[in-house]
């Protein structure tokens, strides 16, 4: 790779759960500011990816450099990070408000034994803001929405003005429309944030019309770009190993999956 | 009022603030992190370590804390690393460990133990050198929940966020884990291994249906967990009635109360019925 110092850069890095390999020889880079999308089907490592990111989970073998550092040599990039997890792990009747989840993005930073002074109060208040969530301040979680509980985990993962934002499965527990109005939300917050952002999903059409790239897992990088050059038929091939036919409504392409009678035409 | 003319009706009463305070805030976290079966097995293994303290001729509260809060860190560490669910994992402790406790008093044949004290409670039996372990037991509870408070929220709320933060999450839990052992060991003597894991999971769970907030959530188990164990001392003295027992149906009448008025379960009902 180059001397251009990326937000993330993955180094032929490969993972091993006992003898599974679960990443292989994977490697990309991720330009500041750039919306990426990361495709794949169920077990292809994404979620494995996210945790070597994090430095939770032992890299077998290569390098992640996080900003220009090797996270192998310090944890402090986690600090520089949002991440929003899916949604289906979370205790949405937890008995906490939107402002005390905002909060909490805030307690890896303040390290242990540390309270919360008027200042990290302050920075609350400017994500809700930066948001558009002041009005959703004082409610409780188990009050919100689907769409307004996304959107709430979205601040808290802004609350440290993160250098980059991941995004897992965040549209998972939502309808269509409610998808795609956090989309258009999360496009105006990458603007307001000047944030790079990584968005994990399993939906080639959302992915390919928000993001500038976006790449394609199934352990190992099937193939990485633009969207148009990489979301093809070959490629989903490839990464979902059948055959497939992507059809467009405008831009949008949409996956169809073969059935095994209908072979190659 | 009459009761309280009697030394041990107000070393009975102490016990039970302390006891129902301790066990309210840690029951807390065993609600919301769904640890209830964790709780009981933990207070199960506390029969392996009062049975050890008799043989060994030492306090039980002794023995006690330390096999606790092992089997509390075996249950943390095994869970961990096998693919076991938590309760298979807690299965297997909670039986070896009351094995365990049965065959140790085996070997106690020379002297009398009132071992069924320690499975059923006797708030009224209490001394004051049990009310000094009770609040030693319990300062140490409260300090480390104070100290850690927001590290343990985060990880009661979303765990994976925690870690991704750098919050030491896996050992958190296992201190977690120690804090449930020690608030059993604190309330044994008052409440009894049986019935233990009731006061640590039925005030929390009450204020659970009331509780928007966490500090509420802990206030209200507090009031809960202290007001049962009152009402529950006060009825078996006039009734003459088990004061274990009844401390822990009380707190189970609360929560039915408490379940049939939840504004909590009614949003949960209709939050279901809503399209996804």
């Amino acid at each position: 790779m180059s001397d251009q110092v990326y937000d993330i850069e993955f180094n032929r890095v490969s993972v091993r759960y006992g003898d599974t390999l679960a990443l292989q020889d994977v490697s990309f880079a991720v330009e500041p500011g750039s919306f990426w999308g990361i495709i794949g089907p169920n077990g292809a490592g994404k979620s494995t990816l996210i945790k070597a990111l994090f430095g939770l989970i032992p890299v077998d073998s290569g390098t992640i450099r996080i900003m220009g550092e090797d996270i192998a040599e310090s944890k402090q990039y986690r600090q520089r990070i949002g991440y929003v997890p899916q949604h289906n792990t979370l205790k949405r009747d937890f008995p906490l408000q939107v402002r005390e989840v905002v909060s909490s993005g805030l307690y890896g930073k303040l390290g242990l034994f540390r309270r919360m002074k008027p200042t990290h109060w302050k920075a609350v208040e400017r994500a809700l803001e930066k948001t558009q969530l002041t009005h959703l301040g004082g409610r409780l979680v188990s009050d919100l929405s689907g769409g307004e509980f996304q959107r709430v985990l979205i601040a808290r993962a802004l609350v440290t003005e993160p250098q980059i934002l991941i995004l897992d499965e965040p549209t998972t527990a939502l309808d269509v429309e409610a998808a795609e109005s956090l989309y258009e939300w999360i496009n105006q917050i990458q603007a307001e944030y000047g944030a790079t952002v990584i968005l994990i999903s399993h939906d080639i059409g959302v992915v390919s019309m928000y993001v500038d790239a976006v790449a394609c897992l199934n352990k190992k990088l099937v193939a990485h770009g633009k969207p148009n050059e990489v979301i093809t038929e070959g490629t989903m091939e490839d990464m979902y190993g059948c055959g497939s036919v992507l059809f467009h409504h405008g831009e949008v392409p949409h996956m169809v999956v073969k059935k095994p009678h209908e072979g190659h035409h | 009022m009459e009761m309280f003319a009697y030394d041990f009706m107000q070393r009975a009463f102490i016990e039970s603030l302390i006891v129902g305070s301790v066990c309210a805030v840690i029951g807390v976290y065993v609600v919301l992190n769904g640890l209830s079966f964790i709780g009981a097995g933990i207070s199960h293994a506390s029969f392996g370590g009062i049975a050890l303290g008799f043989l060994l001729g030492i306090p039980p509260v002794f023995s006690a804390v330390v096999f606790c809060s092992g089997t509390a860190l075996a249950i943390g560490y095994v869970g961990e690393r096998s693919r076991l669910n938590n309760d298979a994992t807690v299965g297997i402790f909670f039986a070896a460990t009351m094995a365990l406790g049965v065959m140790l008093l085996s070997f106690i044949d020379d002297m009398y133990i009132d071992i069924y004290s320690y499975l059923f409670g006797d708030i009224l039996a209490i001394t004051t050198a049990d009310i000094t372990y009770s609040l030693v037991l319990a300062a140490a509870v409260f300090l480390v929940v104070g100290l850690f408070y927001k590290e343990f929220l985060a990880l009661s709320f979303d765990y994976e966020m925690a870690a991704a933060m750098g919050i030491p999450v896996r050992i958190l839990y296992k201190v977690l884990l120690v804090l449930i052992a020690l608030t059993i060991v604190t309330s044994i003597k008052a409440i009894g291994i049986v019935l233990v894991a009731a006061l640590l999971v039925t005030p929390a769970a009450t204020a659970y249906q009331f509780a928007g907030r966490f500090k509420t959530m802990i206030v209200l188990s507090v009031i809960v967990a202290v007001a049962s164990s009152f009402a529950g001392l006060i009825l078996s003295f006039y009734a003459d009635i088990p004061s274990g027992a009844t401390i822990v149906l009380i707190a189970t009448l609360f929560f039915l109360v408490a379940w049939l008025l939840s504004p909590r379960r009614r949003k949960l009902r209709n939050f279901r019925r809503m399209p996804a």
